[in-house]
Formats: structure tokens, sequence, C-alpha cells
């Protein structure tokens, strides 16, 4: 009946009831003393005065609970919910019935985030719109940068990553420290990358770059920091204004690079090589040389002078042919290395003469390979077999012919194979001489053949066929690394040009929230004491840059806890001894994680477990983990207040996070919830006036203190 | 048994002087020829047992001396030895399938040589080709 009255009328009748009650209890005790006809004692008075104010004290807590329940807590309740879903966009409903007594609050609450939903709803729609072109150049961006066989890394003036493509982690041979907003040093050694900038700034400040022939870029040679991998690259500043009215100025570079280790590892073989042999192949001349002369001597020599000499020579001839062998494969290696050889399926290759066919004639070729790579100018091999298919079929006429790749060691020979007449040498010779395809410039077929070092002949294949034997070199492939290896999987984040504009600050206390770098992690672990023995056997951590969970740049790591994991455990989070049997001892793991880390600001959902299980071991694995920190748990006390139900799913559910199911109590599955969560509650926190590190970590603070009084920290 | 015949192809004069002593000394008949066309010449002429041949020779170069001799049947059953300065397996190789009985990359020694003639002219397989 109450809930019907007006919202007015009822605050009213709370003090109405005041008023009555109090009045009601004076008049009662009036009519007591007056009704005995004797006159009050002092005690009588004391006693009903007493009486009186116990009655009024009682009414007063009992209407305040009756308020503070029906009215205040609701208030604060529809407040929350208010927040949540302006600064958040939270998801879910008012519970029904929560300011039953507060008249059209909760109706009028619950028409207002229906109708800001639907205004977003309808912002979300016009934005989708307006970016899916956008999207559509971002994934042909992002598809020319992974299919580049040159590693491309953007950086800001600071160094830090802005873009990087697939090749560029390949080539680099790192998957987890080079990442959005992570120094480019960290990965490559800075000394050349810092004099080819500095040169090139000069450059652009004096306004050279303009006339300059490589304008206002500059070739780089620097070494990975394992010292494991040289690269090559051209490293280029990138202008830009950072104001309508400012003039250009060098916002970051952008670096384009190859690993080039094996190929100058085998410049410097050569080298070596060829100075050995050639300072070798001095002294064996002069020594044929002076055999020579004695030979040619007057005067008759001797037996045993003729024995030396005829050692020298058969000795020193014999060494000298080793000398020129070896060479001879240095040219061999420096002309295919000068000359556009590519790696190709035999397959391709098979495919590709047999679709050539340039003089239209009716041939039927047949072809046959085997699995195997070849390293060639394919384009120059297709047009001299094309050629020899068509000075055949005139010659011997044939109508068919069979195309056949058969890999023998470390070659492969190409055979093209036919019924009738053989090819005699001069006809070969002649079409060897003969120039081919316009588009090859002036290429013969004995270019073709001194450039891939090889030789072509005829010969009897059986059953009265010929064929013409051209043999090839094959290359296997290092799997990891070669055309046909396996990619690394397409990183969902690979750029933030956001990160050029990022304003550096010289205390990270007063950064913004927003332009913090975080790395938010987990642990699962034997049990919950540390002191008492316990052990991680998980950790997982994801970045946050730039406002930006970067689902691309997780740690996840499996730990050997050194001693059994308690089955209660293993049920909370699956993980058994079986599965951490051959992972990694947690000094290990630290390190790895600690670099991942960085100097990135740490985000843990209660924080405070996490970090005992860090850092108890930091000291053994050589790290330190000083890093500021953030606990969710206390954020989400700051801005629902700490009677709020703040376990991490009931947090997740109220900013509509949707983790699977099956990650979910898992040290991964967990990062990222705490992840989304720590971004919603970084809008709440700067809704409330809360905006830098400092001041989030001050108000943690008061939280912390909260809590320890009530015991519950 | 009657002198066996080599003929020596070489258009380096002193590579003929030199092979015609060292084989003449071995006890063989040996003749030279300076190019392709008089090798061929001389082949038609007088057949000779054994040809050493040059590959880079003038004229036809020896792949094609060495091709004219064995597709004649009535010719195929004179040895073929290749002198070449290509080492490589594949030149090597291209000599072999072409009918050399024998190939051998330059600078070879007198006995190597020797031996090799020896082998083919006394029906003993070359074996290996020789380099």
């Amino acid at each position: 009946m109450l809930e019907r009255l007006s919202l007015r009328l009822r605050v009213f009748l709370f003090f109405a009831f005041i008023a009555v009650g109090g009045s009601v209890a004076i008049v009662a005790a009036m009519i007591y003393l007056g009704r005995s006809g004797e006159t009050p004692t002092l005690d009588d008075l004391v006693l009903l005065g007493a009486a009186g104010i116990a009655g009024l004290w009682w009414l007063t807590a009992w209407t305040w609970l009756q308020f503070d329940a029906h009215v205040a807590k609701p208030i604060v309740a529809i407040c929350n919910y208010l927040k949540a879903v302006t600064h958040a966009d939270a998801a879910g409903e008012i519970k029904a019935g929560t300011a039953r007594y507060l008249g059209f609050l909760e109706p009028a609450a619950r028409e207002i985030t229906a109708s800001l939903r639907e205004t977003r709803r309808e912002v979300d729609r016009t934005i989708a719109a307006a970016t899916a072109e956008s999207e559509a150049q971002k994934q042909y961006l992002a598809t020319i940068l992974r299919d580049l066989q040159q590693g491309v890394v953007i950086c800001n003036r600071r160094h830090e990553v802005l873009l990087y493509n697939q090749r560029a982690l390949e080539i680099l041979h790192v998957a987890g420290d080079i990442g959005l907003g992570r120094s480019f040093f960290a990965v490559v050694t800075d000394q050349p990358f810092r004099h080819a900038l500095t040169r090139l700034e000069n450059r652009f400040r004096s306004g050279r770059h303009v006339d300059h022939p490589d304008g206002l870029s500059a070739l780089v040679i620097a070494a990975t920091r394992s010292g494991n991998y040289t690269l090559k690259g051209r490293v280029s500043l990138t202008l830009g204004k950072a104001g309508p009215d400012e003039d250009e100025a060098p916002m970051g570079y952008v670096v384009i690079f190859e690993d080039v280790t094996d190929e100058l590892a085998a410049g410097i073989w050569r080298d070596r090589l060829l100075h050995d042999v050639t300072s070798d192949m001095r002294q064996r001349i002069a020594n044929l040389a002076m055999v020579g002369d004695l030979l040619t001597l007057e005067e008759a020599i001797d037996a045993e002078e003729k024995a030396a000499a005829r050692t020298t020579i058969q000795e020193d001839g014999r060494v000298l042919a080793e000398r020129l062998d070896r060479l001879d494969q240095i040219s061999s290696d420096l002309l295919s290395s000068a000359w556009p050889m590519t790696q190709v399926h035999a397959e391709t290759l098979l495919a590709l003469i047999r679709e050539r066919r340039s003089e239209g004639r009716d041939l039927r070729i047949d072809t046959r390979g085997d699995d195997v790579w070849l390293h060639c100018d394919s384009a120059a091999i297709v047009e001299f077999v094309d050629r020899l298919l068509n000075r055949i079929a005139v010659f011997a006429k044939p109508r068919t012919f069979e195309l056949h790749l058969t890999a023998c060691e470390r070659r492969a020979d190409l055979d093209l194979v036919w019924e009738g007449e053989s090819v005699p040498v001069r006809a070969l010779e002649t079409w060897l001489d003969e120039r081919l395809d316009e588009g090859l410039g002036s290429m013969t077929g004995t270019d073709v053949l001194s450039r891939h070092k090889t030789e072509i002949w005829c010969e009897p294949a059986g059953r009265g066929r010929w064929r013409l034997r051209l043999p090839l070199v094959t290359v296997a492939f290092d799997t990891a690394r070669g055309p046909a290896g396996v990619r690394l999987e397409a990183r969902p984040e690979f750029y933030d040009f956001d990160l050029f504009a990022r304003i550096e600050r010289d205390s990270v206390a007063e950064t913004p929230l927003r332009d913090l770098t975080y790395v938010v992690f987990d642990t699962e672990t034997t049990g919950l004491e540390p002191s008492k023995g316990d052990q991680m056997v998980q950790i997982a951590g994801v970045r946050i840059v730039n406002g930006r969970l970067l689902r691309g740049e997780l740690f996840e790591s499996l730990i050997h806890p050194g001693r059994a994991i308690p089955r209660l455990s293993s049920e909370v989070h699956g993980i058994t001894d079986a599965m951490v049997a051959n992972a990694d001892p947690v000094t290990t793991v630290l390190q790895r994680f600690h670099r991942f880390v960085g100097d990135a600001v740490l985000v843990a959902h209660n924080a405070a477990f996490d970090m005992k299980f860090l850092t108890l071991q930091q000291r053994e694995a050589g790290v330190d983990f000083g890093n500021p920190v953030l606990d969710t748990v206390l954020l989400a006390a700051a801005v629902f207040g700490a009677d709020e139900s703040l376990t991490l799913d009931s947090l997740a559910e109220r900013f509509a996070i949707k983790i699977a199911a099956e990650e979910r109590h898992t040290a991964l599955g967990d990062s990222l919830a705490t992840g989304l969560t720590f971004l919603k509650l970084i809008d709440l926190l700067q809704a409330g006036g809360v905006t830098t590190l400092r001041e989030a970590i001050e108000i943690s603070e008061q939280q912390a203190a909260i809590r320890r009084a009530q015991g519950k920290y | 048994m009657a002198s066996q015949t080599i003929l020596v192809v070489d258009d380096e004069p002193g590579i003929r002087l030199y092979l015609k002593r060292l084989l003449g000394n071995a006890g063989f008949v040996v003749r030279t020829a300076a190019d392709g066309d008089e090798a061929v010449a001389a082949i038609e002429a007088d057949p000779p047992d054994l040809v050493i041949l040059d590959v880079m020779v003038d004229g036809r170069d020896g792949y094609e001396i060495c091709e004219t001799i064995k597709k004649n049947p009535a010719r195929a059953g004179i040895k073929v030895v290749m002198l070449s300065a290509k080492s490589r397996s594949i030149e090597i190789e291209k000599g072999m399938a072409l009918g050399a009985d024998a190939y051998l990359t330059k600078p070879f020694s007198m006995d190597e040589l020797r031996d090799t003639v020896r082998g083919l002219l006394n029906g003993v397989p070359a074996g290996e080709p020789g380099g």
C-alpha cells in the first residue's frame, strides 16, 4: 500500500511518524502522571523522562534504519549503476525492486540507461559504417606487410615500435620482446641506428636531403641483441607536423631490413678462401717457374735434381689444380648470388614450362617432378626450355614430350624426353647461341647454362627415345625461415600510430592512466601460502598499450614448482604434475617474464597475492619487480564501494566481459578478464577525477587501509 | 702385336709434342691433329685405336668429334679419352654421356694418362673417370 504513495508523501510520513510518536509518548506520560492524583516525585519524573528519551531514540533509530534501507542504499545502488553504464558502458539491468520505495526513481533510471544505450548504439552504428572503409584499408595494409619479404618496423623518436610485420618477427627471431610501444633497441643493437639517425637528422636540418641521392634514408648494418644474426637495412626518417602551424619535423623512422647473416658469413668465408688460395698459388707458380729455369739450363742436371724437379712439377701442378677448383666454386657462388636466383618447386617450374608454349605448337607435354626445391633463375630456365622444346619439335618432329625433374643428391635433372632422332652436339650448340626472349635482355642459352654453372647434353633414354638433360641445383629449406616455412600466426594488433604523438613525461606517476603501458598478469599456484612453500605453476600476462589490450602480445608459461601439486589445487586450475614435468623452473620463467614486463606498470586482481609469489624468488632469478603495481580489487572498491562484490567474476559480469568458460581460471584467461576490467575501471576512475598513476595509487592505498581496518585484506 | 695407334687432338702445340713424346716412349704410334676438322679427316683416313681429345679444340669441339666417332658403327670401337680444363662433375658427366671412355681433367700426370690409355687399349675398363 505504501509503495503506491508518492515519494514526497512517504518522506513526509517518516518525519510525521517521529513527531506523532514523540507526541504520543509525551501525552501518554502526562496522562499516566495525572491519573495517579499525586504530585509526581523527582524519581518518577526521571524515570518517565528516561523512558520517553529511550522511546524517542528507538523511534529515531528505527526510522533511520528504514530510511537507510529504503532510501539511502537504493540511491547509492542506482548511482553506481548509472556511473557504470555512463562511463564504462556496462551491460545488465538494475535489479527489480532495488528502489521500491523511491517512487519513479528506479523506472526513471532504467529509462535513462535505455535511452543512453539506444543513443550509443546509434553512434556505434554510425561509427561502424564510417570505419568500415578504413578497416578494409587496414586489412589491405596488413596483407601487404605480412607478405613482404623484408622486415618492416616503424618507430617514433623514442625508438618505441609503432608498427612491425610478421617478417620482422621472423627475421629478428623473437616473438615476445618486440611489441607495440616497446623499444626497438631491446632486440637490435642501437649504435648503428643512432649513428644513421643522427646523420639523417643533420641532413634534414641542413636541407641537404633535397638534393641527396638517398633523400632521408641511409643504409644500416646492425646485429640482433643476441648477436646471432646480422641485419642489413635502410632507415628512413618520417616527417610530420606537430600542429597545423608547425613546420615539418622528424617524427620517427621506418626501417626495412633483411637477414644477411648467411650472406655475410659466406662473403667472409669467400674472402678468406680467396686470400688463402691466391697467396698459396703465387708460391706454387714461383716453384714451377724455378723448376722451368733449372730444366732449361744449358748444363746437364743430375739425377737427384731431375727427381726433385719432377716432384715439384707433379705436386705443385696437382695443388694448383685443386686451388683452381676452389676458385671455380667461389666464382660460382658469386655468380649465383649476383643473379636473381630464387627457390622454385619442381612442380611449379614444370607447370610454368608447360604453360609457356610460346610458339603455340600442337605438342603434348607430360610432366613428372619429384618433391624438390630448385635454386634457379626460373624465368630464364622457362624461356630456355621452351626454346629447346620448339627447336626439337622442328628438328626431330616428335608430337609428345615428357618433362621429368628427378632429384639426385644435391641436384635435380630436368630431362626433355622424346622419341625419334637425337639432337647432335652441333645443332644443340647452335640453339644455345640463339638469343632468348627480348624480356631477358640479350641472354642466350649458353648464358643461362653459364649462370647456372651447368651443362646440357643429349643422350639415349632407352626404347628408341632420347633426352636432353639439364642438371639444376636443388636447395633444402630451413622450414623455420625459408619461403616454405611455417609462418607465425598473424597478430591481430600490429600497429598503433597514436604512439607517434605520445608525449614523454619525466614522471611515470604523473602520466595519465590511458597513456601508460601495463602488463596485466595472473598466476596459478600450488596453494595459497607462499610462506609455507607454495609455488607458482603457471604465469600469464597481457600488455595494454595506449589503452588497447594487445591480444597478440601475450606471455604464458607453465612452471615446474619443484614440488607436487595438491589435488585440490589441480581441480581449481586444471594443471597437473604431468603437465609441468617438462616446464622450466621458476627462476628461468621469472627472467623471461621480467623481460616481457620491462618497465610497464603491473596490474593484477588481488595483486598482493600474485606479487608475493612474483617477488618470492626474484632475487634467486636475478631480477627485480620494482615496477608500480595496481590492483583491480582496490580500484573497483574505490569506484563501487567496498560493500559491492568485487570478485573478478562479478566485475566481469558487471562490465559484460565475456571470457570463454574453458579460459576462466587459467592464468591467461584471468589475465585477459582482469585486463578488460581494468580498462573499464580506468574510464570510471577518470570520470571520478582520478586520472594519473599517482592518484590511482593514492586511492588504492586508501582502500587498502580501509580493508586492513575491516580485516578483509 | 703391332703397335697401337693413338690420335692426339689438341690445339696447343706444346701439349701435342709432350703427349707424342710421352706416349711414343710408352710404345704407341702417335699421330696428332691441331683442330676438329683435321681430326675428323685423320680418323676417316686411317682410324686409330684411341683418340685423345681436348674438349676445347678449335673447329668442331671435342664433344662433337666424340659424338661423330661414336655414332658411326664402323668407328664406335675407337676409344675416346677426353682431356679438359673443365673439372666440374657435370662437365665430366656430359663427356661420358656423349660416349667418352675416359675423362681426364687438366693438369694430369704422365702416369695417370699412360695408365688410362693402357687400360682402355688392353680391354680393361678405364674405371673411374680420371680427374
